[in-house]
């Protein structure tokens, strides 16, 4: 039984960066109907400019944090300028932008192969002190991902709810051509919006890196699993995409109690397609009317 | 001047295109007599430092062991991506050229080649450790390491004999080499009266294992058998330590590599492995200064292992009618990994020692 908790609790633990992973994919997924592939690049990218600034430049934890994360959130603000806008610019169907998306992630995949190598790089090898709780264990890094990502994930939920733009960041989601037309400034909108993705990014990413490590190939994985708890959890509402991420991180981490390590994926995603059958619009999904749609 | 420029830029194209064919039809000229050997290893998508020190093996060690030979051996190289589908389009490209023998890297590539090199009858030194039953299914692939049933036979009877360790648990990665040697341990451990309690697997991507380590822990294991490669290996020994496991480990040569050892740095110290008996000292002095100098490290196992694919190559040479029937002809041949006699399946047999990893990341021998 003291497994079975356990493994609910690493799997609540690591739900809270997976809710930042899923709101920075389901913020321009809602809003600019991207489906934000390059998004697993800037998850690699922000964890290997972290390792860049601490043995390149010699910096410690604490100044190459922010420093990777303001350099996170511009290179977000470089794909909006450089590939997303352009494309939605000439009127690109959704398909030809993913295939853009995609494109990044692999071009920036193979450089960062390229330059760090395909070896597992360690941002720190130190053993994490642990705090017991009747049997219960967390490392401090666990701690810290779960409260850091948990404080990110409300707050800008709170945000979501107070201020007027975001009104109009899920408005866009639907009707794109209303913004301008309303006299407000569609780009701003845009990069602000790619902006704010790439913070939610990046701050998963460096907790993540520092925790398990960096290695080139894994961004897909995790942007998977994002986007599997936005739609799992329900496109049109931001705390379902946490109630999401949550469900599908405990359930990834619980199968192993009953299955082996290699059925993860398969019984995960397995139940979710399962769920979402029954509800094709996720758990917290909204019913629209056919006209909606 | 939109005229200037285009002309320039096709002068440009034309020069490297140009050069490069003059360029390659005179190494063509120079190799003329060359005996080619087509190598299908991953030079791309991999551990780049495994394919630096192989490749850089291959040439030095050639170079400096062929010195006073007859002959000249000119390695042409192709990316097999340690896939099946690219290894396959690597060995048909090589093909062409008329290769005398080839090299592959990894159990999965030398395995999804089987078919073609059965078709081509052309000798292939399958450099691989993983999938038992790997040379046995070609009469023309030969192996230049112990195979995962020797390894796992001398860990299973150490594990039981020495350690006096009968319940284990076994932490693998899913794929080929996981499986065999998990499924090789399982045989000759039971056999030996050992209890597997659990095991469990990751893929070799995962970077969080902390489910599986938990379970595994659950079990309360004497010893953790860790069988496997790549991020989750690394991934595995860091994540048990971390949850508290102080016991032992035992597992293959994976752990000796310098990148697994950077990130798991002492945590995995003390962990016993199998391993062939290799001896860097009695390599050419003049291939290690090469070495050493272009790599910067001792040569690890892959690196030895290049540089008995080497010796075997040239031993097998010796038969100037036959190459494969050269390499069955090999037998209590010396290497700096032992002796080596090829048997009838194409397993060399080197002798095996068990080492112990040190703090400072090097291995001890504390078992011939």
């Amino acid at each position: 039984m003291t497994l079975l908790l356990q493994l609910f609790i690493n799997g609540l633990v690591q739900g809270m960066p997976l809710a930042c992973l899923a709101v920075g994919f389901g913020l321009v997924y809602r809003s600019l109907r991207i489906f934000h592939l390059a998004m697993g690049a800037q998850f690699i990218l922000t964890g290997y400019i972290l390792y860049a600034l601490m043995n390149w430049f010699n910096m410690g934890l604490m100044t190459a944090i922010p420093l990777t994360i303001v350099l996170a959130v511009a290179f977000g603000a470089l794909i909006e300028k450089g590939v997303y806008l352009p494309f939605f610019n000439k009127k690109s169907s959704a398909g030809v932008t993913m295939i853009a998306s995609l494109g990044v992630m692999i071009i920036v995949e193979n450089v960062i192969a390229l330059i760090f190598g395909n070896n597992v790089k360690s941002i720190s090898t130190d053993l994490e002190p642990i705090y017991l709780w009747h049997g219960l264990k967390i490392t401090r890094i666990q701690l810290i991902q779960m409260l850091v990502c948990g404080a990110c994930f409300v707050g800008l939920g709170v945000l979501v709810q107070k201020n007027k733009w975001f009104k109009v960041i899920w408005a866009m989601g639907d009707q794109p051509k209303l913004v301008p037309v309303m006299g407000l400034p569609l780009t701003k909108i845009r990069l602000a919006i790619m902006c704010l993705s790439a913070f939610m990014v990046a701050v998963p990413s460096v907790l993540i890196g520092y925790d398990v490590g960096l290695e080139p190939h894994t961004g897909m994985n995790y942007l998977l699993t994002a986007s599997v708890a936005v739609f799992f959890g329900g496109l049109d509402k931001y705390w379902a995409w946490g109630f999401g991420a949550i469900c599908v991180a405990i359930m990834q981490s619980i199968v192993v109690w009953q299955f082996s390590g290699e059925w993860i994926s398969l019984v995960t995603f397995a139940t979710l397609v399962f769920v979402l059958l029954f509800k094709p619009n996720g758990i917290f999904g909204v019913r629209k009317r056919m006209e909606e749609e | 001047m939109k005229k200037l420029i285009w002309t320039l830029v096709i002068l440009v194209v034309v020069g490297v295109f140009g050069g490069r064919a003059w360029y390659l039809h005179k190494q063509a000229e120079q190799n003329k007599d060359a005996i080619k050997i087509g190598v299908v290893v991953p030079l791309s998508g991999f551990d780049e430092n495994l394919t630096n020190r192989i490749v850089t093996t291959l040439k030095v060690a050639t170079e400096e062991l062929t010195k006073d030979k007859p002959y000249k051996i000119q390695y042409l190289f192709e990316d097999g991506k340690y896939t099946v589908k690219d290894s396959i389009s690597a060995f048909n490209k090589l093909k062409a050229s008329n290769p005398k023998a080839f090299i592959v890297f990894g159990d999965l590539p030398a395995f999804g080649l089987r078919p073609l090199i059965n078709e081509t009858k052309i000798p292939t030194i399958a450099l691989a450790l993983g999938d038992s039953k790997l040379p046995a299914q070609s009469p023309y692939m030969f192996r230049v390491s112990t195979s995962t049933t020797e390894l796992a036979k001398k860990i299973a009877e150490f594990t039981v004999n020495t350690l006096g360790k009968k319940e284990i648990a076994i932490f693998k990665s899913k794929n080929n080499y996981g499986d065999d040697f998990s499924n090789e341990f399982q045989k000759y451990y039971s056999a030996l009266g050992g209890k597997v309690l659990i095991e469990e697997s990751y893929d070799i991507l995962d970077m969080d294992v902390r489910p599986q380590a938990l379970k595994i822990l659950d079990k309360k294991p004497e010893v953790i058998a860790m069988f496997g490669f790549g991020p989750g290996y690394t991934a595995a020994f860091n994540q048990l330590a971390e949850q508290g496991y102080k016991g032992d480990f035992i597992t293959d040569h994976s752990v000796t590599d310098e990148s697994v050892w950077k990130n798991v740095h002492n945590k995995a110290a003390g962990t016993y492995l199998a391993i062939g008996d290799y001896r860097v000292n009695e390599m050419n002095p003049n291939y290690l200064e090469k070495y050493k100098a272009k790599i910067g490290a001792e040569p690890d196992v892959f690196a030895i292992l290049s540089y008995v694919s080497v010796d075997v190559l040239m031993k097998a040479l010796e038969n100037k009618t036959d190459l494969n029937q050269g390499f069955y002809d090999i037998q209590n041949f010396k290497t700096v990994m032992g002796k080596l006699s090829y048997d009838k399946d194409g397993e060399p047999h080197p002798p095996m020692v068990i080492k112990q990893m040190q703090p400072d990341g090097t291995a001890k021998v504390v078992k011939e």
